[in-house]
């Protein structure tokens, strides 16, 4: 395999397709960490001309991690439809951007190839797509998904209620949850992440959660994001879970260093189709963020985005109604700055919608990060003109038990309010019937949490 | 358009906006410009020269718990739902917006703890407590300490010489202090744990090895200094990543002998060392005094410990 | 580290009318908080025994029989399958015009093998408010609705008000009348007791044992209760009001509260019997129904937002079962030789604020406020175990940290040899506090535990330390039962 291009005069050469995917990445703190990144920024330009004309055969032959020795690379080698594979698998990886950007194209269109394409071909067409590319080719593609409610649809915005506390005080977190709604936030999923993963305080969030849910008849789905294992003791022990949480990783032996597998995500997926209390179809909720793997040294010498376009790979597997990266949580070392979260970002939340998932993202900072409040502003704006499904919402985006900086009720509320879009319309209904909305406007009573403190006498 | 017209417009959104809840009633920022209007001086003077602004801290604990929605259906209430969480709630809205104080009460906090990432252990408390400094493998500044964590675990060859020649050996418990991502953590609580932790160790009879400052360091450098001096127990005292408003919050990492190669599951920890809010760090000093007679008698620590000794059970 | 340690709690209450059991099981648990010091603490409640609702044995109308009283709580010990050495913690209250009388010793006595080494016995009319305020459910209430709760539980004998705000007790109040003061059987009167006999009058009635009154007689004598009712809520009085109360009132409490009635009454009130006369009345030989009618009606009671508790007849003995108990903060000193102790008085000292300049000062004036809190308790006089509580708010430094545990042991030095130590804090600073005590004062036995509010006048009990010696359970009672 040769793969070499001149560029001003000089030869640039990269060793092989792993090399070659890393030098092209846009420059992130990971890759340099894993010493992946290109040295100049010239040899990232040649590299990006090279990975150009990598025909998509060669990065389904050159998956991150070897079939026999992966079992997500199994599961998405074995999950292409050969159909739509024998199609396209002579295209370049310069012809698929043009095929996805092309305006003849529509998201229909897309989603139609979608299945013919490994993580590998997804994460390589992102390395040589532009940011404002990565936001037109990801609002062409709306993910419609069902699980009490619908998210997802043309014109709509939803929000997760993370209402987190750090000792997991269910009075703490109902107050919280209650804020939240009283923004309108909260069509996505009430979401919690528990401070204590044990059985016992994840059953009683659980239970929490559903009666607020169902003492104001609110048209959503609850989760506790405890370890998967957790989720589904309470399960079989007969709490009611709207959603089936975990994170995940994009490769066997990241997903190992969470405690799961491929085998324990069908187990709990088979359990979660029998006994969550939605109508469904759609019940299981992903997260993933770039630099995971490497964090746990199960990168196998691949750079970080292509090991987060594996996890969209792995995740669409199991249907999911919601998958959101965690952008910027993991740190300066994988994610320096403003730049770099930003462009991770966007990157993400195309891949995961060319995968055909229901995309969201958690736009988030830590303080050692060089970035700021205002930087996550700028993204939930780029990422709702890329027709993001859901964001985070968090008191005043500070959360209080994970020490880190999200997105806010406030502005979930002013997103929609900016761009004329609606939540989930189940969701919709209900903000207009409580009237904290009247025709989609906020009324005197938003932002009031007390409106659902009704102490109603026998 | 007259002057008048537009202050009656004026004044008429402004009816409305508080009417409908959305600015408030009243200003706790008083000014003599304010008083100035009052008593009718509605011309074109320049009133600014006598302005006064005194504003309030808004970072007390008595201002952070003024709800900053003003006409709740239960005031009562809302403020007994601030009550359960340290989450920024009942702040109320300025349209879809936060309103203004309580958006410059993030931009503060916020502020604080950058300052506190990029600044350094003061070298006078470091005298004061006799601690001598040494350095990681980070040889360019906290910009590289933040990009490489792995050359934070690692003591440079100097460090290594240096602790080898002025430390006591195979102490019972060895203290070191580490900057971590938070200077401020560390001058806060050190001038209070550091005696607890030294008289707490004579008192039940631990000898106790020299202890010494690490500066750009991480947690798994707690492995190179079991290495060279071998003792029972290290307790690393480490300035935690800042959260919002909150610089001064530290950790005490502590392990039983050891070793390269070691992880988290191998240490305990006791996070979050800080008065006013935290565990306090007087007490937190008596908690680790305690914790490290435990791990002596177990001759371990960390999950891996705790787990082998479930399973004998 | 340890697992989940179970207690078996028992409540008894053995009141004017009726005497009733229950038996909870308390899951002490640690529970863990990542990076942080975990913390122990009661994780469930649950209920394992509920016993009838018995007529509490009388010899005569104002003796309780202590034999048969014991022989029925033996009889429901053994219902339960629970055998009285089992039993860990719990407590035992004589309620109402019942603790007057001069046999309550004579039955404590009589039940004192049931009792385990924990079961403490409560009475006074703050103390019974509050602890059928947390079993009516008011307290979990209040804190479930983040809302001000009134709880008002009456009873044959006596009316007692507890005020809880998310989830904490915040004050009670009680006034000596209820559904028994006058007694009935079949449309007529059989006793009046001497409250019944002064609410008659008041009411400008002539009524004796033996009469048949119409049912506005009794109606009127209800409806007076009824509005004294009204004046406990409010936390008003009046000339007379003033007759009836056992203490002072409460602090009037705000608006956007509830209300929640509990006992016997509290049964009839949102459960109501169909009145047509005076024979529907008497299910219980009292006016209690009609009592309950009468609150129905008042419209000062109206303006309350009235809830109706999860519990209404048991909220007295559900709260002695599974309330009572309180675990201290997970980083204490104890040295567990001297425990248990019981009936702990309480002497709080009034610390200085700390100065970080002079010192000496500081350490004089904590010395002498050590030394009004031993001259306040009497010390010559009472040579039994006493506990300082540490009154202070504010974040110590070491130097502060360690005068203040310098001028207690020195204190402590000046104590008759066979008195502990026993410090309360309400800040989390026990550990450190018993860490530099004890190298001061060598192996003289001490007991310094924290994250307890405690005031003058409170008394506690303190068990056996738990999990490892980790924790010590504790009961903070505001009066104890006189003997």
């Amino acid at each position: 395999m040769l793969l070499r291009t001149k560029l001003f005069g000089k030869n640039y050469e990269f060793a092989d397709i792993r090399v070659l995917m890393g030098k092209a990445n846009e420059e992130k703190s990971g890759d340099r960490l894993a010493g992946l990144a290109a040295d100049t920024t010239v040899e990232r330009a040649a590299a990006k001309i090279v990975l150009g004309h990598v025909p998509l055969i060669t990065l389904r032959q050159n998956p991150a991690v070897a079939y026999d020795q992966d079992e997500v690379t199994r599961v998405i080698d074995d999950g292409i439809d050969s159909a739509v594979y024998e199609q396209i698998k002579g295209w370049t990886v310069g012809e698929l951007r043009e095929f996805i950007l092309d305006d003849r194209n529509d998201g229909e269109r897309l989603l139609k190839i979608s299945p013919g394409l490994t993580a590998e071909m997804i994460a390589a067409v992102t390395k040589i797509m532009s940011n404002m590319d990565l936001v037109t080719a990801a609002r062409k593609i709306r993910v419609i998904r069902h699980c009490v409610n619908t998210i997802g649809e043309e014109g709509t915005l939803a929000g997760r209620l993370q209402p987190n506390h750090p000792t997991d005080s269910p009075e703490g977190i109902r107050a919280s949850i209650y804020e939240g709604l009283s923004y309108g936030v909260g069509d996505a999923v009430i979401g919690i992440n528990p401070a204590d993963d044990s059985y016992s305080s994840v059953a009683r969030l659980l239970d929490m959660s559903y009666e607020v849910i169902q003492a104001h008849k609110i048209p959503t789905q609850n989760c506790v994001l405890a370890h998967i294992t957790t989720q589904m003791r309470c399960l079989e022990k007969g709490s009611p879970v709207g959603l089936m949480f975990q994170s995940i990783s994009g490769s066997q032996k990241g997903n190992e260093a969470f405690g799961i597998s491929v085998g324990l995500l069908d187990e709990a997926y088979a359990l979660a189709k029998k006994n969550c209390y939605p109508l469904g179809p759609n019940f299981m909720y992903f997260e993933t963020g770039q630099g995971s793997a490497l964090s746990a040294e199960a990168h196998n010498g691949w750079d970080q985005l292509t090991l987060e376009a594996r996890n969209y790979g792995l995740a669409k597997r199991y249907d999911p109604f919601m998958v959101n990266t965690v952008v910027g949580f993991i740190g300066p070392e994988y994610l320096y700055d403003t730049n770099q979260i930003h462009r991770a970002g966007l990157e993400d939340h195309f891949m995961g919608k060319m995968s055909g998932i229901s995309m969201g993202c958690d736009v988030c900072y830590t303080n050692h990060a060089k970035t700021d409040q205002n930087a996550s502003e700028n993204l939930a704006v780029l990422l709702t003109a890329a027709g993001c499904n859901f964001f985070m919402g968090v008191p005043m985006a500070d959360d209080s038990m994970l020490a880190y900086q999200s997105t806010s009720f406030h502005d979930i509320a002013t997103l929609r309010a900016t761009f004329r879009l609606h939540p989930a319309p189940e969701f919709a209904e209900w903000l207009e019937s409580f009237g904290i909305t009247n025709q989609s406007r906020f009324t005197s009573r938003a932002g009031d949490a007390t409106i659902f403190l009704n102490r109603t006498s026998k | 358009m007259s002057d008048d017209h537009i202050d009656e417009l004026i004044e008429a959104v402004l009816r409305q906006l508080k009417a409908e809840g959305l600015v408030a009633s009243s200003s706790n920022l008083r000014s003599q410009a304010d008083n100035s209007q009052t008593a009718g001086s509605h011309t074109h003077t320049n009133i600014s020269a006598d302005l006064v602004i005194d504003s309030d801290d808004p970072t007390t604990s008595m201002q952070r718990i003024i709800p900053g929605l003003e006409n709740a259906a239960d005031q009562d209430a809302l403020v007994m739902l601030m009550e359960t969480t340290t989450a920024r709630i009942g702040v109320g809205r300025a349209g879809y917006r936060p309103k203004t104080k309580t958006l410059q009460l993030f931009q503060s906090d916020f502020a604080i703890s950058q300052d506190a990432l990029y600044r350094e252990v003061d070298p006078v408390l470091l005298q004061k407590f006799d601690l001598f400094q040494v350095e990681t493998m980070i040889t360019e500044g906290k910009e590289q300490y933040l990009l490489r964590p792995d050359l934070g675990r690692k003591l440079s060859s100097e460090a290594m010489a240096l602790i080898k020649s002025r430390c006591v050996k195979r102490a019972n418990i060895q203290i070191c202090v580490g900057d971590g991502l938070s200077a401020t953590a560390i001058e806060v609580n050190i001038p209070k744990i550091m005696p607890v932790l030294i008289s707490g160790c004579q008192s039940v009879g631990l000898s106790l090895g020299t202890p010494f400052f690490i500066h750009h360091c991480r947690v798994g450098v707690m492995n190179d200094i079991g290495d060279i001096l071998e003792p029972d127990v290290v307790i690393l005292l480490i300035g935690e990543r800042p959260g919002l408003g909150r610089a001064e919050s530290m950790s005490a990492y502590m392990a039983f002998q050891p070793r390269s190669g070691d992880t988290d599951a191998d240490r305990e920890v006791i996070c979050n060392i800080f008065d006013n809010g935290g565990t306090n760090p007087l007490e937190a000093g008596a908690y680790a005094v305690q914790l490290a007679q435990t791990m002596m008698k177990n001759r371990g620590s960390g999950v891996k410990m705790r787990l082998s000794k479930d399973s004998e059970r | 580290m340890a697992g989940d340690r179970q207690i078996i709690s028992v409540g008894i209450d053995i009141g004017t009318t009726t005497t009733q059991v229950i038996f909870s099981r308390l899951s002490v648990m640690e529970i863990a908080r990542p990076g942080q010091i975990p913390r122990i603490d009661i994780a469930n409640r649950e209920i394992i025994y509920t016993s009838d609702i018995n007529f509490t044995p009388l010899i005569d109308d104002s003796t309780i029989d202590a034999a048969r009283t014991s022989a029925l709580l033996e009889s429901e010990f053994r219902q339960a399958g629970i055998q009285p050495q089992q039993v860990e913690t719990g407590a035992v209250i004589i309620t109402g015009e019942t603790a007057r009388k001069q046999n309550a010793d004579q039955v404590l006595n009589a039940i004192s093998q049931l009792a385990g080494e924990f079961v403490v016995t409560i009475a006074g009319p703050n103390l019974e408010g509050m602890i059928a305020g947390r079993g009516s459910g008011a307290a979990a209430y209040s804190r479930k609705h983040f809302t001000t709760v009134i709880n008002l539980d009456i009873g044959g004998g006596s009316a007692n008000c507890a005020v809880f705000r998310q989830g904490e007790y915040i004050a009670s109040s009680a006034m000596r009348f209820g559904g028994r003061v006058i007694e009935m059987d079949n449309g007529r009167i059989t006793q009046i007791n001497r409250v019944g006999q002064m609410l008659i009058e008041e009411c400008g009635l002539r009524l004796y044992p033996g009469d048949k009154p119409d049912l506005n007689q009794l109606k009127a004598i209800t409806d007076r209760m009824a509005e004294l009712t009204n004046h406990l809520a409010a936390g008003s009085t009046n000339f007379h009001a003033e007759k009836y109360y056992q203490t002072p009132p409460i602090q009037p409490v705000s608006k956007n509260h509830c209300l929640m009635l509990s006992g016997g009454i509290g049964y009839y009130f949102y459960d109501p019997l169909n009145i047509r006369n005076v024979v529907d009345i008497n299910l219980h030989g009292d006016i209690g129904p009609l009592l309950a009618e009468s609150l129905r009606m008042n419209v000062g009671l109206m303006d309350h937002q009235i809830i109706r508790p999860s519990e209404t007849q048991r909220a007295t003995v559900l709260g002695a079962s599974s309330q009572t108990v309180t675990l201290s903060g997970s980083t204490i000193w104890a040295d567990s030789s001297i425990l248990p102790l019981k009936n702990i008085p309480i002497v709080r000292v009034e610390l200085p604020e700390f100065s970080a300049d002079n010192p000496q000062e500081t350490g004089g004036q904590i010395q002498r406020e050590l030394k009004l809190a031993a001259q306040r308790w009497d010390l010559q006089s009472n040579l039994v175990n006493f506990a300082l509580s540490l009154d202070f708010d504010q974040a110590l430094d070491y130097d502060q940290m360690v005068l203040l545990s310098t001028k207690m042991a020195e204190f402590m030095q000046n104590l008759p040899a066979t008195l502990p130590l026993i410090v309360v804090t309400r800040r989390d600073y026990a550990r450190v506090i018993g860490q530099t005590i004890k190298n001061l004062v060598g192996s003289r036995p001490i007991l310094i535990i924290d994250q307890v509010g405690l005031s003058e006048g409170d008394y506690i009990d303190i068990g056996i330390p738990l999990m490892d010696g980790r924790v010590v359970p504790l009961v903070v009672k505001t009066l104890v039962f006189s003997h």
